[in-house]
């Protein structure tokens, strides 16, 4: 409401720029120190598969569902316009480098990051709110190594996994429509692919990508739920805020990453 | 008890991962387990290489023997150099051989075909390829075309 | 540890400051060994913050903090760690783990500092949860407990390994009265049994009173008072009778500080 002078205008301006630069740099010394910090707790690994199982397993049905999905679109959209130049065979093709190279890691990406990450986001908030991280630092237990180290490489490891398993749900859905519905002969569906398809170049670089948004998605999630202001407003505003730059982060890192790796064609 | 379904829903989980790797790298990109570094470079100048990408298939008799890994231009000859790399076992191409820039189909992909010489020596690593056949262009060949009618107008 | 310090926490010429304001300035509070010590103030004087400076979750902007023997604020993080395991908290929630039940909680601390054999912390963590009455409880989960079971499960727990120093942050919050009694005792048994020194960290008036040796009043950055609970009432120090008494207005007025009424309501158009 009141007015504001131009220079206090400025003076808010750079305000915001440094907090952002705080934020930033307070969630790169939470990553260093949740991951190479001092280990204090002696069960990692049990504690690593208890987050493998409600980050990757609880996120499995979703993936795999919208995988045949997607699978069997790119088919129909995909024959519906090969066939105007007579070359339904490259469905194949089509459906294998669509999902490989980009669907695969970013719809996993995105989808893990309404999944699992805000669900990370929300339970971290939650336990600091209800004062469990303080409880457990009085404890003497650093809950950098015991609540976000094990989230942080649970989510490394799964988001890959469901990435591939997404891609190869996907390219079974899209055979089924091409053969079964849409009539494409089998042999020349999978001949078309696999000539076209490389394995270092395709299947490890979608691998790489979704490395890298698994290590951006699950990053922003953890530190959010541990940035947050520990209220019920916050909570959920951090939630919000997971999702939204998780998504963004990804999409934006695709178009990097795609324009490195796949950019000189 | 309860653990012990968790760790089995974890193991499941990291199981299907990894078979869906496999599953991408044997059934989707086709990749044979002994693809062993054995190959070996030939070269080809083409005075038109339109068309062809690097990764297209090197065949022979409609086998495949190997792939273009760069194309680049030759500065000196101002022609196209295609670099390939043809499979270790296929050692016995004369050095006479004819390689043609193919079209699979009307539309298809762009391929080099190699035909086979009758020379007694045969090409090494990093040999070269002489005798060439360069990419069909359409509009060449419609040029071709005209000016041959004309000249058979005026020889009328 | 350190016999001939009396002493189990002295916080030196501390000052923190939060942004531009400072919470406390200066202060000097001594927390005697084997006693209950209250510390008291009004809502938003930083009573928080104190527990979590002794707690070394912050670290102060100026002044040392010493538990034990120790300056904290000169710990590396992981001698911190160490030294907590001679510290309990009660947190005003309570605080316990969602995920693990009551057994595994109060278990928690012995599993992660100690390796003993799984019949020895069963038999610890009963006879902790025997001492809060709260035996029978052992099989439930955290959100089938009531709030004053909660506090009592997590007192359980922060009593599992044996500490030194107990620490209570606002334990009276939000509890009907049969649970408060139950509360004053248990503090008041766990220092003389056990000879713990106590920390209450709290605005009741009157629980914290009941049960304190030495009661410290904190407010306005500044230690207003220091006594036992009848100096106090009796002090001539105007701000700390009217935090003892209760009465709404005095030297902590009771507007915000605001810019002139009349001139607020006049000025707007």
């Amino acid at each position: 409401m009141r007015k504001q002078s131009p220079l206090e205008r400025l003076r808010l301006f750079g305000r915001a720029g440094i907090d952002v630069l705080a934020t930033l740099g307070r969630s790169c010394i939470f990553l260093v120190r949740a991951l190479f910090g001092r280990g204090t707790s002696g069960n990692a690994l049990q504690l690593l598969v208890k987050q493998l199982y409600s980050i990757g397993v609880m996120s499995l049905a979703i993936i795999v569902v919208s995988g045949v999905f997607i699978g069997m679109v790119l088919s129909l959209q995909g024959f519906s316009i090969l066939a105007k130049y007579g070359s339904e065979q490259a469905v194949g093709q089509m459906v294998a480098l669509t999902l490989l190279r980009e669907l695969g890691p970013v719809v996993t990406a995105l989808l893990f990051a309404g999944r699992a990450g805000s669900a990370l986001t929300a339970e971290i908030g939650n336990m600091k709110s209800t004062e469990q991280l303080s409880s457990l630092a009085m404890i003497g237990v650093d809950p950098l190594k015991y609540i976000v180290a094990p989230r942080l490489w649970a989510g490394f490891i799964s988001m890959p996994l469901l990435a591939m398993i997404f891609s190869v749900v996907g390219i079974w859905g899209g055979a089924m429509v091409a053969v079964e519905w849409l009539g494409v002969y089998e042999g020349s569906f999978w001949a078309n692919m696999q000539s076209s398809v490389s394995f270092r170049e395709d299947v490890l670089n979608g691998l790489i990508k979704s490395l890298v948004f698994a290590f951006v998605v699950t990053w922003i999630a953890v530190f959010q739920g541990y940035d947050c202001e520990p209220t019920s407003e916050g909570i959920s505003r951090a939630t919000t805020r997971t999702v939204v730059y998780a998504s963004l982060a990804v999409l934006g890192l695709d178009f990097i990453l795609t324009a490195l790796m796949f950019g000189d064609f | 008890m309860q653990n012990r379904t968790l760790e089995i829903g974890v193991g499941l989980f990291l199981l299907a991962g990894l078979l869906a790797l496999l599953l991408l790298a044997l059934r989707v990109s086709g990749l044979t387990v002994v693809t062993g570094e054995n190959t070996y470079r030939v070269y080809a100048h083409f005075d038109n290489i339109a068309g062809l990408t690097v990764r297209a298939k090197v065949t022979m008799a409609g086998v495949t023997i190997g792939k273009v890994t760069a194309i680049d231009l030759d500065r000196d000859s101002y022609t196209g150099r295609v670099t390939m790399e043809v499979d270790g076992d296929v050692n016995n191409l004369p050095i006479d051989s004819t390689a043609s820039i193919l079209t699979a189909g009307l539309l298809g992909e762009k391929y080099v075909g190699i035909s086979v010489g009758g020379d007694e020596e045969v090409l090494a690593d990093g040999g070269t390829i002489h005798d060439t056949q360069s990419s069909l262009v359409l509009e060449d060949l419609i040029g071709k075309f005209l000016l041959n009618s004309v000249n058979k107008d005026e020889t009328n | 540890m350190s016999a001939g310090n009396e002493y189990a926490v002295e916080l030196k010429g501390v000052s923190f400051k939060r942004g531009d304001r400072a919470i406390f300035n200066d202060i000097d509070i001594r927390l005697p060994r084997g006693k209950v010590t209250g510390i008291m103030g009004p809502s938003g004087c930083g009573k928080t913050t104190l527990l979590r400076l002794i707690g070394a979750e912050l670290k102060p902007s100026q002044g040392e903090v010493w538990v034990n023997g120790q300056n904290l604020p000169q710990l590396s993080r992981s001698e911190l760690f160490d030294m907590r395991k001679q510290m309990g908290v009660l947190f005003q929630s309570g605080a316990l783990f969602t995920d693990l039940d009551v057994f595994e909680n109060v278990a928690f601390p012995l599993r992660v500092h100690t390796k003993l054999p799984e019949e020895m912390i069963r038999d610890i963590v009963l006879m902790k949860l025997q001492a809060v009455g709260l035996r029978g409880a052992v099989d439930l989960m955290p959100d089938e407990l009531s709030g004053g079971m909660k506090r009592r499960v997590a007192l359980a727990r922060a009593i599992a390994l044996d500490p030194q120093i107990l620490i209570y942050d606002e334990p009276f919050v939000g509890q009907d009265p049969i649970a408060m009694g139950v509360l004053v005792r248990l503090i008041r048994l766990l220092t003389d049994a056990l000879g713990i020194t106590s920390i209450v960290v709290s605005h009741d008036l009157a629980e914290t009173a009941s049960i304190a040796d030495y009661l410290y009043v904190v407010g306005d950055t500044q230690v207003l008072g220091q006594g036992t609970p009848e100096e106090l009432m009796n002090s001539d120090n105007p701000r700390i009778r009217q935090f003892m008494k209760g009465t709404p207005d005095g030297p902590v007025p009771f507007h915000f500080p605001a810019a002139n009424y009349r001139e607020d309501l006049l000025g707007g158009r």
